[in-house]
């Protein structure tokens, strides 16, 4: 008797300890995807994504497009939505609404920690290749990954709030990149191989965030770059069969180089293969605290 | 290792894997223990990445849709795998199981699989194909509503709690800034009213405050850089005087508490950490009781709301005090009272000087001539 005693007494103890644990299982996962048509002419993605990790690149399967989203059901709600009219796909996890959220709060007996916020929530979306992508990605606190490497792109909008962003065009864009629109509010944006990117004008805004911009890659024309930057520094890399002239406006900042020759012509900086350089790049630089860094990459 | 002990250990590692099986699926169980197709219907037609589909589609357990065969509408397999191997103009949906779309067979619309995964083997798919873990909408269904015991005790160690830091809050502020606090309860025995105006004028001025300062900052360039600081200064100062504020409330409390009993029965003057812990209470009372009551419903709301009333108000007065003294830094200078007469001067012990007889100015007398001189 004593003994089946302690195993009720343990048993009883334990259902206690575990018990907000057991209540803690929120975590939702959801793979979407859908087959292509022979009749798809262009898709339109947009996506909101708020918290948690990103990745895009091109889906190998004969699919249009390949959602698979992880989030904490507690606090987020996966929104997406396709038009078949319209061609195009929402993608969304925003915080929930004040229902969820008084719920919530009922529930305050369960830590952070319990709920499983050490976990991030997850996006991973594979879209088609030779397909001609209208992309426009608004992003809040992220750690974004996007290849957009084999993907056919025609406008590319990146919004990013606080958000760490890895942008690389891995091989050349085959479309005519119409626009190429990049706003970051925080943190960091890296774009890699940008001269794959078959963009005629690139216009950069940032905040607070350090923008770092490579112009590697096969140049397909001349390009011209607006760039504004408030306090974040911003990096230019430039390959060596690259022109680049820099009109600069700035506050407290500075444009500095180590390894690039510029002469001063008509308010504008230019470097010394500027008149004879295969292919040309404009910059227009405005800077108030952060600085303009120009650096060559080698070949 | 001693049996309580590992009946504990057992009994935790029991749940814990009861805990893992029962993994993201908690609102399916929960769906599932009704055993009623009418809610599984419900879930799927609520949830976002559910299915809208007719109630006759739904069939408990394992269903196929053979080579050949041709449905008009939808189909749902609840609690069994959806084997499709002909063709279904509607959605294909499984619950608890997977849709498995075999080579040759189409989908007209959604092939979505609650709890389980789609399998495409070869088939064709017009919509989307959904591979869903659990259904989001389920947990507010299933939500239990949170017990009268459970909220009185949460509402009890709120209330508890809030206590214990203002207490700890306050002895740290006799002991360290005694002076302070002194100057901000003079100021509320001093001039209670225009504390409670002030301090309600402050309450409503502080988001403008806040917004005008952000703005001045951010018309300078420079001043940006000091906007987050000047956000988290701006809040710790409030805090400060508010919590400041109501400390100082607290003791004037406690004090009027003390002067009422030493009234009746003289006391010695008890320790200033007494005498603030007393007003405390005084305030926490009113949560507990409210707490307490929480059984009672409408009553036990309404005690809750004079609680807040109060608490408003001795928050506010206290507030007001601690923008008057700037933070208890300022003595109040009493405000001076009309001229009193000049007390009546009392000349008895004086000798009595004798007035007759005494000239008290030369007595005029007509001048000479200068030419009798």
């Amino acid at each position: 008797m004593p003994r089946m005693v302690h195993h009720v007494v343990g048993l009883a103890a334990a259902a206690a300890l575990c018990a907000p644990t057991a209540r803690a299982q929120t975590w939702r996962t959801v793979d979407a995807s859908r087959q292509r048509q022979s009749a798809d002419s262009v898709l339109h993605v947009r996506v909101e994504y708020g918290a948690g990790e990103v990745s895009l690149a091109a889906d190998s399967t004969p699919l249009l497009y390949d959602v698979r989203l992880r989030y904490d059901a507690e606090r987020y709600a996966p929104t997406r939505h396709f038009d078949p009219a319209a061609r195009t796909l929402t993608i969304g996890l925003d915080r929930e609404g004040m229902s969820r959220l008084a719920r919530a709060r009922r529930e305050f007996g369960v830590s952070d920690a319990e709920r499983g916020n050490g976990t991030p929530n997850r996006l991973a979306l594979g879209l088609a290749p030779n397909l001609p992508l209208d992309l426009m990605l608004n992003l809040g606190a992220v750690d974004a990954d996007l290849d957009l490497s084999h993907l056919w792109l025609d406008r590319l909008v990146l919004r990013s709030g606080a958000s760490d962003v890895k942008l690389a065009f891995g091989t050349a864009n085959p479309r005519r990149l119409a626009l190429l629109e990049i706003l970051g509010g925080a943190a960091s944006i890296r774009v890699s191989q940008l001269g794959n990117a078959n963009a005629q004008h690139v216009r950069v805004r940032t905040g607070a965030a350090s923008v770092d911009l490579d112009f590697s890659g096969a140049w397909a024309g001349d390009m011209t770059v607006d760039l504004a930057t408030a306090l974040g520094d911003a990096t230019v890399r430039i390959p060596p069969n690259v022109g680049v002239r820099i009109v600069m406006r700035k506050l407290l900042g500075d444009l500095g180089s180590s390894d690039l020759h510029f002469t001063k012509r008509d308010g504008a900086y230019e470097s010394d293969n500027w008149p004879d350089a295969p292919h040309k790049l404009t910059i227009d630089a405005r800077t108030v605290l952060g600085d303009l860094t120009v650096r060559r990459t080698t070949p | 290792m001693s049996t309580p002990i590992r009946s504990l250990v057992l009994g935790l590692l029991a749940i814990t894997c009861a805990g893992a099986l029962a993994s993201a699926q908690t609102p399916v169980r929960t769906a599932a223990s009704s055993d009623s197709l009418h809610v599984w219907l419900d879930s799927l037609r609520n949830d976002p990445n559910g299915a809208h589909v007719d109630e006759q589609s739904l069939h408990l357990g394992h269903q196929t849709v053979a080579a050949g065969q041709h449905l008009t509408g939808d189909i749902v397999a609840v609690r069994g795998n959806l084997d499709v191997e002909g063709t279904v103009d509607g959605d294909a949906v499984a619950i608890l199981g997977d849709v498995i779309l075999h080579p040759g067979s189409k989908v007209g619309g959604d092939a979505v699989a609650i709890g389980g995964h789609v399998r495409n083997d070869g088939g064709t798919v017009g919509g989307e194909m959904r591979s869903v873990s659990a259904f989001s909408t389920a947990p507010a269904a299933a939500a239990p509503p949170v017990s009268t015991a459970r909220a009185t005790w949460r509402l009890l160690s709120l209330a508890l709690g809030w206590f214990v830091v203002l207490a700890v809050l306050g002895l740290l502020t006799l002991l360290l800034t005694r002076s302070n606090l002194d100057t901000v309860a003079e100021r509320i025995r001093a001039d209670f009213t225009r504390a409670f105006l002030v301090g309600l004028l402050g309450e409503f001025a502080l988001l403008p405050a806040l917004v005008l300062s952000l703005v001045v900052l951010a018309i300078t360039v420079v001043g940006i850089v000091l906007i987050p600081f000047a956000i988290i200064g701006f809040f710790l100062a409030a805090a400060g005087l508010l919590a400041l504020g109501f400390l100082a409330m607290s003791y004037v409390s406690g004090e009027s508490i003390m002067e009422r009993g030493a009234a009746s029965a003289p006391v010695r003057r008890a320790p200033a950490g007494y005498v603030l812990l007393l007003g405390l209470s005084l305030y926490f009372a009113l949560w507990v009781v409210g707490a307490l009551f929480t059984w009672a419903g409408v009553l036990g709301a309404l005690i809750r709301l004079a609680a807040a009333a109060v608490t408003w108000a001795a928050v506010t007065v206290g507030f007001g005090a601690a923008l008057l003294s700037r933070g208890g830094t300022r003595a109040h200078a009493p405000t001076p009272g009309p001229l009193a007469p000049p007390p009546e001067q009392d000349y008895s012990w004086e000798t009595p000087t004798p007035v007759t007889g005494v000239a008290a100015a030369p007595r005029r007398t007509p001048v000479a001539n200068p030419k009798d001189l």
